[in-house]
């Protein structure tokens, strides 16, 4: 509730000042898209313990979601040590919404698999930094993407902590951002969980209300001492993803970012957001102002011409 | 389903039996090391073929420890393998042999989210399903013993299967990533 | 140097004068359209002017090779044309073109404030300038932005078909497109006089103190709000160079000085390279008025030099700066704010037009870096560096081409760097 009243204030309070400034009528805008609370939102818990690498996930995602042939087969394990810009591992792309990438952790004689995907935050930065509104935080719990307004101005690529969105720019004619939809349109909506955790053999992906996931995060942590570190990731980052992961290693030894703290990103732009009214209603009677003390200096000196303006 | 059907034709009489019997939670109080010879598995059967579960063998291997796979419904229940146990130690339902006499077959259909959803205790919500509990608890022993341990090593895969996968006469036929 | 003595020949050799009124000298035949595109010269005479000028060359062979390739990322789309990377999402277009060309241009609201607001008119003899500055180089900055955008067919899109309100890109787009149409208005007057069309030029005077606010804000918010856009990264940005309360206040600030060096560098172009094109009244105040440009420069460089520290004491960055970005970030900051900082400051106070002029030169370069730095140099430092591709180079550099020739031809035209000379019409004629 809390959150909803932010944004929506955000949203009202950015379209007011933007357009109003222009004269422009702003209700319809801020009325545009309502955010409905989250508390009965899906979520997917991770248990990267359980996943062995065997790509069963990437498949099922390629085919619910159309996704173009890969490089290589799903059961071509030689991806796991591509070396792509930078010595990065794999990463979310145009052909591919999801991605199982191989970690070899020090202490551990096996390699621990992590899956990427959206995290499908509750408070999306590429939809709070999308100008044209193209992403809908679903009350199901997915954020999705509307490629019919998508401009391709990128920002949600700048914006998103988990470098997710990737973008079509081989397309001339329609490029647009490519990105898990947690299979919205074909499962979520319907109740049903995504095809990659459907397809999970070692049932890595536990599928059902987020609230429920994060006790049964803990509980598993609880239950099993020493085999998970005493955190589910997403839980709290950026202010919650519905897609959370355990780990039986520390996340940061996973390529996970453990830096990004707990509040959602749109806290760090609220600083301008606030200044943005203030501008608008101090500057003109300020400028007005120093306007006439100016000319009336002048005036008074030398009976300048500007007092004819 | 077409695979069932595959199976009734082709599988053998005791196999169809033997699968009836642990389908429907067949409860029956094997103190020794018997059970059924062989095991059609065949919930993910549409990418591939449906695996003969050589029981017998695999009760070899646990040197006829039946509670190091079915935790703790048969044998000497070993401690660690599962909470459910202690709750329903008394209960009838403990004695519930077959896999899916617990583990839900279908979790995913409508039907199957509805169970789930309204498992009330937290411990139950968490309750693999039949393929989640066969494949954490064979990949894991075969991690150790150095049994197969990737897919087609137990399963054979269909042609749909390899169309999913892209695999064998459906792999891509550029190599490479064309990407700049 | 070259070029104006070039050109005056030219004019001497058809003895003939730049084009400052509407008549000819007798007073009593107008020019025709085509003597005021050609400067007065006849067709072949302008052309041999073109052939003549050096400059032209490099443009010629610039544009031979970057208009072929600007149009294939039509084409082929933007995959032909850079890495395509989704790591890096914005490259040189959006880095250079439009978070450094957006300050560069800040010099019309400066001035068009320090003139109409402040009644400051001993800058009139720069204020067009300095607006048509601001015209053009926001009006490249869309430019840029339509060469970058996936779809620039929907660049409307977020004004009238789906509105994300909540983002600070919103606020961006809204305001480059107003403040672009406010400075239109505000360079009417100019147009006007050289077209001949004297109504419009009394119509924007009599309502150019609201638009000079209306730029003001719209300049505050927007050079803001392209910092504010990196407040999305936090953490992708170096926190050195991001500062969650401050990143809008170093944008606008440094738009500041930015703005005004742009000025003063684009009048000493003007002044070195098209003296025939400026009236005494421009050539006489110049070193005066780059003077009092330099001392709002060197205020605005303080300021920002302050911020900055104060962002860094903030966060308690520190120890940063002992890295090697931080030895980076100490370069920028030395080379792009200290070193102009002192070098407009000694100008002043000795009175040396000539040492702004080299400060504001420092000071271009040093707000150039510190945008390219924020976009894409410190962008993804926990990752690795992207050198863009050398297309992208060439489509930019032949964008930033377009501007320079597009900033020059109407230079040489419209009066600028000179007063139209008003003149009563001959009756009869
Ligand atoms: S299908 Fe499951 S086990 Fe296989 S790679 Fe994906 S998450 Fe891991
Ligand atoms: S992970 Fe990235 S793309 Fe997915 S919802 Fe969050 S910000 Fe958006
Ligand atoms: S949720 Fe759906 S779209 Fe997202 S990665 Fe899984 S299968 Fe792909």
């Amino acid at each position: 509730m809390d959150k909803m009243n932010r944004r929506l204030f955000l949203k009202g309070g950015l379209a007011g000042t933007a357009l109003g400034a222009l004269g422009l009528v702003s209700k319809n805008a801020s009325a545009s898209s309502g955010f409905s609370g989250y508390s009965e939102g899906f979520g997917v818990l991770v248990d990267l313990t359980r996943c062995i690498g065997c790509r069963t996930c990437e498949a099922a995602c390629n085919k619910e979601q159309q996704l173009p042939e890969p490089d290589k087969p799903f059961d071509d394990f030689s991806v796991f040590d591509e070396v792509h810009e930078g010595g990065q591992k794999r990463r979310t792309s145009e052909k591919a919404y999801t991605i199982v990438n191989k970690y070899k952790v020090e202490g551990h004689d096996k390699p621990i698999f992590r899956k990427v995907q959206c995290n499908h935050c509750n408070e999306p930065t590429c939809l709070t930094s999308c100008f044209v509104n193209a992403y809908t935080k679903t009350p199901e719990g997915a954020v999705t993407y509307n490629s019919k307004v998508c401009v391709g101005c990128r920002t949600c690529m700048i914006a998103c902590p988990f470098y997710i969105p990737a973008y079509s720019y081989s397309s001339v004619l329609n490029p647009v951002v490519k990105k898990c939809i947690m299979c919205y349109d074909t499962r979520l909506k319907f109740g049903r969980p995504p095809a990659c955790a459907q397809s999970c053999p070692r049932e890595t992906m536990t599928f059902g209300k987020r609230s429920d996931l994060i006790y049964q995060g803990h509980q598993r942590i609880r239950l099993n001492p020493g085999k998970y570190v005493d955190h589910i990731y997403g839980e709290n980052e950026v202010g919650g993803t519905a897609w959370m992961y355990l780990s039986s290693v520390p996340f940061e030894d996973l390529g996970f970012d453990t830096t990004l703290g707990n509040a959602p990103i749109i806290n760090n732009v609220k600083e301008f957001l606030a200044i943005v009214p203030m501008v608008l209603t101090i500057w003109p009677a300020l400028f007005a102002g120093f306007h006439l003390l100016a000319t009336r200096k002048n005036v008074n000196n030398q009976g300048h011409e500007s007092e004819k303006k | 389903m077409v695979d069932k059907k595959k199976m009734l034709h082709g599988g053998g009489f005791i196999i169809v039996l033997l699968v009836i019997a642990f389908g429907a939670g067949y409860v029956q109080a094997i103190e020794t090391s018997e059970g059924p010879a062989t095991i059609i598995l065949d919930s993910i059967a549409e990418y591939y073929e449906p695996v003969q579960f050589d029981h017998a063998l695999h009760i070899e291997f646990a040197e006829n420890d039946c509670a190091k796979c079915h935790h703790h419904t048969i044998g000497t229940p070993s401690t660690g393998t599962g909470n459910c146990i202690l709750c329903h130690k008394k209960e009838a339902i403990s004695k519930i042999i077959a896999c899916r006499g617990c583990h839900l077959s279908d979790p995913y259909s409508p039907e199957g989210r509805k169970v789930v959803s309204e498992r009330g205790e937290v411990f139950h919500k968490d309750k693999p399903s039949l393929k989640g509990a066969y494949h954490q608890f064979c990949i894991a022993c075969h991690e150790e013993v150095d049994g197969p341990f990737t897919c087609t090593g137990c399963h054979e895969r269909t042609d749909k299967g390899d169309a999913f996968f892209h695999s064998g006469k459906h792999a891509p036929k550029h190599t490479g990533t064309p990407k700049h | 140097m070259n070029r104006s003595v070039e050109t005056m020949d030219r004019y001497e050799s058809q003895s003939c004068v730049p084009i400052d009124s509407d008549y000819r000298e007798e007073g009593k035949v107008a020019w025709s359209v085509q003597d005021k595109l050609l400067l007065g010269l006849s067709p072949k005479g302008y052309l041999i002017q073109l052939v003549r000028n050096p400059v032209n060359w490099a443009f010629a062979l610039i544009f031979a090779i970057g208009i072929p390739i600007t149009i294939g990322r039509f084409i082929f789309g933007l995959s032909w044309v850079t890495h395509s990377s989704y790591d890096y999402p914005w490259g040189l277009f959006l880095g250079f073109g439009l978070f450094t060309m957006v300050p560069l241009s800040a010099s019309g609201f400066m001035l068009g404030t320090t003139v109409e607001v402040f009644g400051r008119d001993d800058f009139k003899p720069i204020e067009r300038l300095a607006l048509l500055n601001g015209l053009l180089g926001y009006l490249f900055a869309v430019v840029f932005l339509q060469v970058d955008l996936g779809q620039p067919w929907r660049l409307i899109y977020p004004m009238f078909v789906s509105l994300g309100p909540a983002a600070v890109l919103f606020l961006v787009a809204w305001h480059v497109a107003t403040y672009l149409s406010v400075q239109v208005a505000e360079l009417v007057p100019a147009c006007s006089e050289w077209m001949g069309w004297p109504s419009a030029k009394k119509f924007i005077k009599s309502i150019v103190l609201g638009l000079t606010i209306a730029g003001i804000i719209l300049s505050t918010l927007h050079q803001g709000a392209l910092g504010a856009l990196f407040t999305y990264a936090p953490g992708k940005v170096h926190p050195l160079w991001y500062s969650s309360p401050f990143q809008w206040f170093h944008f606008f600030c440094s738009s500041i000085f930015a703005g005004l060096s742009m000025l003063i560098v684009v009048s000493t172009l003007c002044k070195n390279f098209m003296r025939w094109r400026c009236d005494a009244n421009f050539l006489d105040n110049l070193d005066r008025q780059t003077l009092g440009l330099a001392k709002g420069c060197s205020l605005a460089l303080i300021t920002y030099f302050v911020i900055k520290i104060i962002a860094i004491a903030h966060d308690n960055e520190w120890s940063y700066l002992f890295t090697g970005w931080g030895m980076y970030f100490v370069f920028e900051i030395v080379v792009g704010t200290i070193v102009p900082m002192i070098m407009y400051t000694i100008s002043i106070r000795n009175e040396n037009a000539s040492l702004a002029r080299v400060a504001a030169a420092i000071a271009v370069f040093g707000i150039a870096l510190n945008r390219l730095n924020t976009a894409l140099v410190v962008f993804n430092w926990k990752l690795y560096p992207e050198i863009p591709h050398w297309r992208e180079f060439v489509v930019a550099i032949t964008v930033y081409s377009i501007y320079i020739v597009t900033y020059r031809a109407v230079l040489y035209r419209l009066p600028i760097l000179y007063k139209w000379k008003a003149q009563v019409k001959v009756a009869g004629n």
